[in-house]
């Protein structure tokens, strides 16, 4: 490739970092944390359903015939079952949907007992929207749509994931050399030259799973803002409703109008012994007690890495098919459109693939702030950079402020949750949560204009998140009376090891703290240039 | 799909596999390159491939074997300081 267009895919390189680095970052890092969101961190942030609950097929039959007699015919059209410690909710939870209406009864139950804990009534949307939140819910709502909503926070996040295959794609160019930077990371060299190293090493090693991340982020997040809307504008003049159905592979049974009882015990068993990797979710009923009545159980973490749907006749609780969430369609675009989910969460494989996603996660925020670490060290030291010493000094705080913030403000989030666990059941989660995380991150942006040694407010940041993390399982003892030990013994895995990794992170993070503010005092006067990168574009 | 002891064994056998594939490139990147080298490289990590997919399957594994590559991959760079030394 000639040197004048390397040149140029430089720039934008620099360009396309330098502009969205920080909010690269923040959405990389809460996506490596959102990985096990649910249903570790869910579970960890609920205590009354540490314990696994074990819900046996018939009772779970029983208890669902006898609410339907409680409630109006009109409610039995769908009927969703969430089992509990899933996803969206930790108890067992149930929604009675009447479509016609747009209303619907939500039933909570206790996990263990079975017994009614809550019930409520209205739309479905609204009844979602109010539900119990905990920081599981906010970490990961945060990574979807930074809170905005839709249509603008999802568009951000769905534009973030093309600036980052921009990036990718213009670094895969730029950097020639990319078997030696595979191994190629001079850490007793100057700051720059490992810093450059470094981002190199994260590059080209992260580049597959960067690019498939990149790509189905910005998949999910213009899908319903642009993509559906523009799919039905060319297929359907613009109704959204039948090119949605057309994609739906669990279809509503016309009913039959004649009584019959319908079986949820048999298709749960079945469904318990189908796949002994899939975590299953989601059992819907439409047309309870009706002769054509159908039942789909959908779950997770198959063999065919996709979420799987079982299919069941409701009157005889036989199983008819299994198929993926797009798989009734023809050709290889469903195949593609269900990697999609799986690809992005890192929910296909159990604990280890979720580990590798939170790690290269991880990678993945590095990227972006390494870049722009770089991209500011060169340009102070350089006599002849575009901007004032005080511009570079400026973003340089932004930088360490909004990225150290984040991870600060994500860290404050465990013992908030604890304390509004056991002090304030009364308020709002979300609203407690919200003020206490962007008021986080606020105090940290401050604090780092505030101090002038930038260097004396990174490694404040750091040690705060440190202490903050290492405080979380000694209050999950005074809180909750749990120590890790005992909930080892109860073989309370998510808790034992949510508290064990956050102790341990905060260990490393003073450690690792440690050893930069060591370097970088022993940073020698000359240094060396000879590699450069994206810093002088 | 095996049971929970071999899946373990297995999916243990396979990180060892990706390590010894890279601890290779790595040497084969400090001193001078042999050929030799490259194929145990590419036999370990044909063998990790398989041994993931023993334990989830042709795709998963495929999927796994490729993201614990790079994982691996990156810990060894910054572990091994490979070119400086």
């Amino acid at each position: 490739m000639k040197s004048f267009t390397i040149k140029k895919l430089y720039t934008l390189h620099s360009w396309v970092g330098i502009v969205t680095g920080i909010l690269l970052f923040v959405i990389a890092f809460t996506g490596a944390v959102s990985v096990f969101g649910r249903p570790e961190i869910k579970v960890w942030a609920n205590p009354e359903v540490r314990q696994a609950a074990e819900i046996k097929p018939q009772s779970l039959e029983q208890l669902i015939v006898q609410h339907v007699s409680d409630i109006p015919e009109s409610f039995r059209e769908e009927i969703n079952i969430f089992l509990p410690r899933a996803r969206t909710f930790t108890n067992l939870t149930v929604v009675f949907e009447d479509h016609d209406n747009g209303q619907a009864i939500v039933k909570t139950f206790h996990n263990q007992s079975l017994q009614l804990l809550s019930t409520r009534t209205g739309s479905v949307r609204e009844l979602f929207e109010t539900r119990e939140t905990d920081i599981a819910d906010f970490i990961v709502d945060f990574h979807a749509d930074l809170h905005l909503g839709s249509p603008l926070g999802l568009l951000l996040t769905g534009l973030l994931g093309l600036t980052l295959t921009v990036s990718i794609i213009t670094g895969f160019f730029i950097h020639r050399k990319k078997l030696r930077n595979l191994f190629t990371f001079r850490w007793k060299k100057s700051f720059d030259v490992s810093l450059a190293d470094f981002h190199k090493v994260l590059g080209v090693w992260g580049l597959l799973f960067n690019g498939v991340i990149a790509f189905t982020g910005a998949f999910l997040g213009l899908a319903t803002v642009i993509l559906i809307p523009a799919a039905a504008f060319v297929t359907f003049n613009g109704d959204q409703e039948k090119l949605v159905e057309m994609f739906v592979t669990t279809p509503e049974p016309i009913m039959a109008n004649e009584f019959a009882s319908t079986k949820v015990a048999k298709p749960l068993a079945h469904a318990q012994s189908y796949d002994e990797d899939m975590r299953l979710e989601l059992i819907s009923i439409y047309g309870f007690e009706d002769k054509n009545a159908k039942v789909y159980i959908s779950g997770v973490g198959s063999d065919k890495v996709s979420a799987q749907t079982l299919s069941y006749e409701g009157s005889s609780g036989n199983f008819t098919e299994a198929f993926g969430r797009f798989g009734k369609l023809e050709g290889v675009s469903p195949v593609i459109l269900d990697l999609m989910f799986p690809l992005h969460f890192g929910n296909f494989g159990g604990p280890l693939v979720k580990l590798i996603w939170t790690l290269l996660g991880l990678t993945t925020a590095l990227l972006p702030i390494s870049g722009m670490m770089l991209w500011l060290h060169r340009g102070e030291k350089s006599s002849t950079s575009n901007f004032s010493a005080s511009t570079y000094s400026n973003v340089k705080r932004l930088v360490i402020g909004a990225c150290g913030g984040v991870v600060f403000a994500t860290a404050v989030l465990f013992p908030a949750q604890l304390v509004a666990w056991s002090t304030t059941p009364q308020l709002s989660s979300s609203v407690l949560f919200g003020i206490i995380f962007f008021g986080s991150w606020l105090l940290s942006i401050v604090l780092a204009f505030c101090i002038k040694n930038t260097g004396l407010s990174s490694k404040l940041m750091a040690y705060s998140t440190a202490v903050t993390l290492l405080c979380v399982p000694f209050l999950n003892v005074l809180t909750t009376g749990d120590d890790i030990f005992s909930l080892f013994l109860l073989k309370q895995w998510e808790t034992a090891i949510t508290d064990l990794t956050l102790f341990t992170l905060g260990v490393l993070i003073i450690f690792t703290t440690k050893r930069v503010s060591n370097k970088s005092s022993l940073e020698p006067v000359g240094n060396d240039n000879s590699d450069k990168g994206i810093g002088n574009a | 799909m095996l049971d929970n002891m071999t899946d373990s064994m297995t999916i243990v056998a396979a990180i060892i596999m990706q390590c010894v594939a890279i601890w290779v490139l790595v040497k084969n990147s400090q001193a001078q390159r042999s050929k030799l080298r490259w194929v145990i490289a590419i036999i370990a990590t044909v063998l990790s491939f398989l041994f993931f997919s023993l334990t989830y399957g042709i795709l998963a594994g495929a999927v796994i074997a490729i993201s614990m590559l790079s994982l691996l991959g990156i810990a060894f760079s910054l572990l091994s300081n490979s070119l400086s030394a």
